[in-house]
């Protein structure tokens, strides 16, 4: 039995981590590890919290206001609250310098992945074409997951597009303009498969629905989805984490940066180098096995330093993917003048896929109905005034929704990651270079006809000049540096993610991803870090 | 009349200030009875005067700002121009920002929040007439006002040419 080095607690560090405690093996996992403030008013819908807390405005916009979104605040339409402020970690401390991306940084434990919406989309046969695996060698690591975390979903239209797995859970109840949606499509679904090529469905969703489990109790539909799940109905994974501490073979070693990795002579990694999340003075410990889960952009630093260091030149990885997202949003006129349901699920319950020519570049579209939101920079970004503003939405708000425009991404020469000049805590400044694709804005404004089309039959509107792009870094679905390949060159990993530079190294998160579907890719993630534990260090 | 009982409202709320109080204090109140209405509650105004809200509203303020400022601050129609005007031409201006700090503040206050969720008039129908309405509201006070704020906007272009 080995004993393992895991480098952070993402999603893909920590079921890898778990994956291998099952089989036996020790797990040592090193991360930064900033924690969340406590959770308030357990109970309590977030509607209640706005009477309930005794100082609402400290919970709902920060002690210094930073959650109000003002009109320079950019593309979003959704700000994120105070509570979920501690998942991100500023740019410039990290030490990163881009050109044409817009990054974030995880220090949290539990990742990037504790401010996700859930969703949980597997990848089909054809999305797996360039990975060494195809979707029934990598399925039951998704019923490992589905089952360990709570998955939701049932077989409807969608399944054309995001194939069945076991372990499935019944989905969130619906709300009544999600029904709406959903009744309308059954009788206009007919026209959206032919015309548009388009299907609608539930999203699938980890969130606890049937039964409690490992102290998570089902979802109460409270609404507090983003601000964090009191009752950790929705998963996040630093619940699994808190699980594992408790494991005599696991060491949860926070407060802990990883700058780089030591080799010996024959290029087996023997040593990791840490410093404290402020800084302070570098430490060295040994290794016996390492794997990378840092998050594709903390690893490829760790890695091109590590490079850096022991074989004395520079390097650069190529290949960086994220999904471009597009934020649609919409209004039901039927809608109109009915109240709206605080007390439900926050996100989305539906999604619609848009098929394409090739298979793999599927468009992938989650539909949320406005439900529970910090609502003023909706408010504002109407072209009236905030009076007549605030009179229309509160009459329409019941009307309202936003749909998350997903699309393919693959990796590209022009799309890189380098280290840059000068120093930071963090170790050596990260350059980050993104090019989008030139057939991308022709493509986006395609899906997006389509999509307004689709919506039309099913009843709803796309008001004119609201769309928006969010930049290239906002979807936090960072893959493609390190990727599995079939052929042995430097710079990538095998089937196992094993790499092809350093034996003993292995990079278990997005890195490794060859190409990026349109689909949320914790999911897959998570089941690829499983498969890996399974392959690389037992059945 | 509903107007007139507002307007009482929102006056009433402003002589129960003290003399001594803050003129942050005063702004909230009136730009408050534009946005709602209604005057926001004690605590919405006391947020509306915090340091954290001060430095949130803080940044560059040029007298253009100042001016708009002022002019939103004669009564509602004044601040329903000037809101709509600084929408079209200034989305950034100092009164916006001011307007969209009370609008978030009143929206976490479970005394103020209804204005954000409650439906006061169901069906499309209803709804349209009203809204256009509101509309014509808005316009016919941006058309009678638009003489002054030609006036600021070439008043602000000279500045910033010279």
């Amino acid at each position: 039995m080995s004993t393992v080095t895991v480098v952070g607690a993402g999603p893909s560090g920590i079921h890898f981590a778990d994956a291998l405690l099952a089989r036996g093996h020790t797990v040592r996992m090193l991360d930064v590890g900033e924690r969340p403030s406590a959770t308030v008013h357990g109970e309590q819908s977030l509607e209640g919290l706005k009477g309930a807390l005794d100082d609402p405005v400290r919970y709902f916009l920060g002690e210094g206001l930073e959650s109000v979104i003002q009109p320079d605040h950019g593309s979003e339409y959704y700000g994120l609250p105070p509570s979920k402020a501690y998942v991100f970690e500023d740019p410039e401390a990290v030490g990163v310098d881009a050109d044409g991306f817009e990054p974030l940084f995880s220090g949290a434990r539990g990742g990037l992945a504790q401010a996700w919406t859930g969703g949980c989309y597997p990848f089909n046969d054809a999305e797996l074409a360039d990975f060494p695996f195809d979707f029934d060698a990598v399925r039951p690591y998704y019923e490992e997951v589905a089952g360990r975390i709570g998955v939701t979903g049932v077989e409807d239209d969608l399944a054309a597009f995001i194939p069945m797995h076991g372990g499935l859970e019944p989905p969130p109840e619906l709300d009544r303009h999600a029904a709406l949606l959903l009744e309308r499509y059954r009788s206009v679904g007919g026209r959206l498969r032919g015309r548009d090529r388009a299907r609608l469905g539930r999203s699938r969703v980890s969130v606890l629905t049937g039964e409690g489990r490992a102290g998570r109790e089902p979802c109460a539909y409270l609404g507090r989805c983003l601000w964090g799940c009191p009752r950790k109905a929705l998963y996040t994974p630093a619940l699994t984490l808190d699980e594992l501490t408790g494991h005599p073979r696991f060491e949860y070693l926070p407060g802990r940066r990883v700058l780089r990795f030591g080799v010996d002579d024959a290029q087996r990694v023997r040593s990791v180098t840490w410093r404290g999340p402020d800084g302070g003075p570098e430490q060295t410990e040994p290794v016996e096995i390492l794997a990378l889960a840092a998050g594709t952009l903390a690893t490829s630093r760790i890695f091109l330093e590590s490079w850096k260091t022991s074989r004395g030149d520079v390097v650069r990885l190529e290949g960086l993917m994220d999904n471009r997202q597009v934020m649609v949003p919409f209004l039901t006129p039927a809608r109109v003048g009915h109240a709206y349901e605080p007390d439900s699920y926050q996100y989305n319950l539906v999604a619609m896929g848009l098929e394409a020519d090739s298979a793999e570049e599927y468009v992938h579209c989650l539909i949320t109905t406005l439900k529970t939101a910090l609502v003023h920079p909706v408010i504002q970004s109407l072209p009236l005034d905030l009076r007549t503003a605030t009179w229309v939405f509160r009459h329409i708000r019941a009307g309202l929704g936003l749909v998350n425009v997903n699309f393919h991404d693959r990796r590209r020469s022009d799309c890189y990651v380098e280290l840059g000049r000068g120093e930071s805590s963090g170790g050596s400044r990260l350059r980050i270079v993104y090019r989008p694709p030139e057939d991308e804005t022709a493509r986006v404004k395609v899906a997006l006809r389509r999509l307004s089309r689709s919506l039309r039959d099913l009843g709803a509107i796309v008001p004119p000049g609201m769309t928006r792009w969010r930049p290239m870094g906002a979807s936090v679905h960072y893959s493609g540096t390190l990727p599995m390949t079939p052929e042995e060159r430097p710079l990538t990993t095998d089937a196992t993610c094993r790499s092809r530079d350093f034996e003993n190294l292995y990079v278990v998160d997005g890195s490794t991803f060859p190409f990026l579907p349109a689909k949320n890719l914790t999911f897959t993630l998570m089941a690829n870090a499983r498969r890996v534990a399974a392959e690389a260090f037992g059945g | 009349m509903r107007t007139r009982r507002r307007r009482r409202s929102v006056r009433g709320a402003e002589r129960l200030l003290t003399s001594t109080c803050d003129e942050a204090e005063r702004e909230a109140v009136r730009l408050g009875g534009y946005l709602f209405g209604r005057p926001p509650g004690t605590e919405v105004v006391r947020a509306y005067v915090s340091d954290a809200a001060v430095r949130h509203i803080g940044g560059p303020v040029d007298a253009f700002d100042r001016t708009l400022l002022r002019i939103a601050l004669r009564g509602e129609l004044f601040a329903r121009a000037a809101d709509m005007y600084a929408r079209l031409a200034r989305p950034n201006a100092w009164l916006r920002r001011k307007l969209v700090l009370l609008l978030a503040l009143s929206e976490v206050h479970g005394s103020d929040h209804a204005p954000f969720h409650e439906p006061v008039s169901p069906g499309m129908l209803r709804f349209t007439l009203y809204a256009a309405g509101r509309g014509l509201i808005t316009l016919g006070s941006v058309v009678v006002l638009s003489p002054l704020f030609v006036a600021l906007h070439l008043l602000r272009r000279g500045r910033s040419a010279s």
